[in-house]
């Protein structure tokens, strides 16, 4: 081995080096977690609405997973909600711990359930356009997720 | 001399907030005494809705599904009462008064209905004109991110201003409708 490719490779391992602690710390890259991401899709907000919530089905193939949060560019924060209703009460639970998704299980985020609580939009939402979120899990590997903004809360047009 | 005239007025002051915070309004009566702030500019109480028969609920702007879900409802019900409903305001307090100005509410109700009418009080009004309807709610988080449980369901007054029926959240606009038609003149 000559010199020159001798200091090449101990400079290619110094610029490796400071990657690999953020390797170490994600084992996910190892493991063989895998979800699949379907029908994301967030419910265009009220224009004054300072929120809005986004749905999207998580399938996990193998091996028990969480999503542990979300984040997006286009809010000041994304959490993950559990909604249920307690007679005529409606309660919510920011899941600070994430959701779990079970192995070979279709975890649904959905109105009514669970869901991703979207505060404060950058720019307002509009209809037909897709917003960016980057979900983590625990052991799968990161995923951005492009989520339509649908009109889920009226059919048919505000009549009046 | 000055310190404490300084200190009478701050106790003073203290005592009317206090006597402001907890407003010794219960039951009913709340629904007669508690002042709101409305969307549309004028300063009135519960019983000041009536005359009309009043659709009520009780909810805040930064709720992301069952507020802007049951409003919609609201929208749909006028749409198919059709004529029955030309005498039914729809009327939305918010258990948010901190975000919720009138103003906002205004905003916010416009693009469901232009004809809903927002309602605001203090915090003490607000959970004293709720819990004489039997409404529940919690504030959850702190700042920005606060948000509320609350009671679902909506609730007609009739145009005597009593409490007439409650429709819960899980009830269809139809069911609604039909509950409605029998209320209505």
């Amino acid at each position: 081995m000559s010199r020159s490719s001798c200091a090449v490779m101990l400079a290619g391992l110094l610029l490796c080096s400071p990657v690999m602690p953020v390797v170490a710390a994600a084992p996910s890259a190892h493991t063989a977690a895998t979800v699949s991401v379907s029908d994301p899709w967030v419910r265009l907000p009220p224009p004054a609405a300072n929120v809005a919530a986004g749905y999207v089905q998580l399938h996990n193939g193998s091996g028990s997973d969480r999503l542990l949060s979300a984040s997006s560019s286009a809010f000041a924060e994304v959490q993950i909600h559990a909604m249920r209703m307690d007679g005529e009460v409606m309660r919510m639970e920011a899941l600070l711990d994430g959701l779990a998704l079970p192995e070979g299980r279709t975890t649904v985020l959905q109105p009514g359930g669970y869901h991703l609580m979207l505060l404060t939009p950058k720019r307002p939402l509009s209809l037909g356009q897709t917003v960016r979120i980057r979900l983590q899990f625990a052991r799968s590997a990161a995923q951005v997720v492009e989520f339509a903004v649908r009109d889920g809360l009226v059919a048919h047009g505000v009549a009046k | 001399m000055k310190r404490w005239l300084a200190a009478g007025i701050v106790t003073l002051a203290l005592l009317a907030g206090c006597a402001d915070g907890q407003a010794p309004v219960m039951g009913q009566a709340a629904l007669g005494a508690v002042k709101l702030e409305s969307s549309d500019g004028r300063t009135l109480t519960i019983r000041d809705l009536k005359g009309r028969p009043t659709l009520l609920f009780f909810g805040f702007t930064h709720c992301p599904e069952v507020c802007p879900l049951s409003l919609v409802k609201a929208v749909q019900i006028i749409r198919l009462l059709g004529p029955a409903a030309d005498d039914l305001q729809v009327a939305f307090v918010t258990v948010d008064p901190q975000r919720d100005t009138p103003a906002h509410l205004r905003d916010y109700l416009s693009a469901f209905d232009t004809t809903f009418l927002g309602l605001a009080g203090d915090e003490a009004g607000t959970r004293a004109i709720a819990e004489s309807l039997g409404v529940s709610y919690r504030r959850v988080g702190e700042g920005d991110m606060a948000t509320f449980e609350h009671t679902a369901s909506w609730f007609l007054l009739g145009a005597d201003g009593q409490l007439q029926d409650v429709y819960g959240y899980a009830m269809s606009e139809q069911a609604i409708v039909e509950k409605l038609r029998m209320r209505l003149p």
